[in-house]
């Protein structure tokens, strides 16, 4: 396979549903992130 | 397959902007394309050198005289990444469906340069620009495991992704009171987060295989968006 685009280019819909998902987040915490959680390795 | 019970809780951020990713990723490239299987290979092949016979066997890695700092040592690596790129491009075999340049490729080189940087000059400061020398850099690279050295990578890939997304979505200046470590915490968290469970995926006893962990981010990838 030869070019392939992915990944960058974000459309106007996408773009408000992320600020939706850090914008709620800031609201509720002024941290835009949930609390760490460290990974569990899964086995 | 449905996710697992001890998969790491991202940030809801984060997972929008992997949903992002993932959506406008037609040929699913972001998991599995050449210059990330290109850079976990390169990375594994160097810190073999690097355990052996370096002064013989690292220009013959790089294809050019051994050089003298890590800058040079970060810069041959990426140029023979890219190279390996290159000619899959050109000579692609006749039964490979991995896509080869795409947007992701830039995520890969920058992180293969991100691990290297983290691993080998620990302590670097932006005043200083080639960096420790090379017998020094060897020898740090040598006494790194292939496992995490992947890790590290993935966490600089995914890492690199999810900021690009974020900056492309324009957040910071939509939300002006977002907390300033935001688009840190994308990389220190979530892209730990989640290449310490892809990495957690293949058996500590198994000898490193890329495509296979190439495969188990692409999993990853589908649960955490899921």
């Amino acid at each position: 396979m030869g070019s392939q685009r992915s990944g960058v280019s974000v459309t106007e819909s996408q773009k408000e549903r992320a600020r939706a998902a850090f914008g709620k987040v800031a609201k509720k915490t002024a941290s835009g992130q949930k609390q760490p959680s460290k990974a569990k390795t899964g086995k | 397959m449905s996710r697992p019970s001890e998969f790491p809780v991202l940030s809801d951020g984060a997972t929008e902007l992997l949903r992002i990713a993932r959506e406008n990723d037609k040929h699913r490239a972001l998991a599995r394309n050449a210059a990330l299987l290109k850079s976990l290979k390169f990375t594994e092949q160097l810190i073999l050198v690097c355990r052996g016979d370096w002064r013989k066997d690292l220009a013959e890695l790089l294809g050019v005289a051994a050089p003298t700092a890590f800058v040079g040592l970060a810069s041959q690596s990426l140029r023979t990444i890219q190279r390996e790129v290159d000619e899959l491009f050109q000579h692609p075999p006749a039964d490979s469906q991995l896509p080869v340049v795409t947007d992701f490729n830039i995520h890969a080189l920058q992180g293969e340069a991100q691990m290297l940087a983290d691993f080998a000059w620990p302590g670097r400061a932006a005043a200083d620009f080639d960096g420790p020398p090379l017998g020094e850099v060897v020898g740090r690279l040598g006494s790194v495991e292939v496992r995490g050295a992947w890790t590290a990578l993935l966490q600089h890939y995914l890492g690199n992704i999810l900021q690009d997304v974020f900056a492309s979505a324009r957040i910071r200046e939509a939300i002006p009171d977002l907390d300033p470590e935001a688009e840190t915490w994308l990389r220190s968290r979530d892209a730990r987060d989640l290449s310490e469970y892809v990495l957690g995926m293949i058996p500590a006893n198994q000898a490193p295989d890329a495509v296979e962990f190439m495969l188990a981010l692409d999993q990853a990838v589908d649960w955490a968006t899921e």
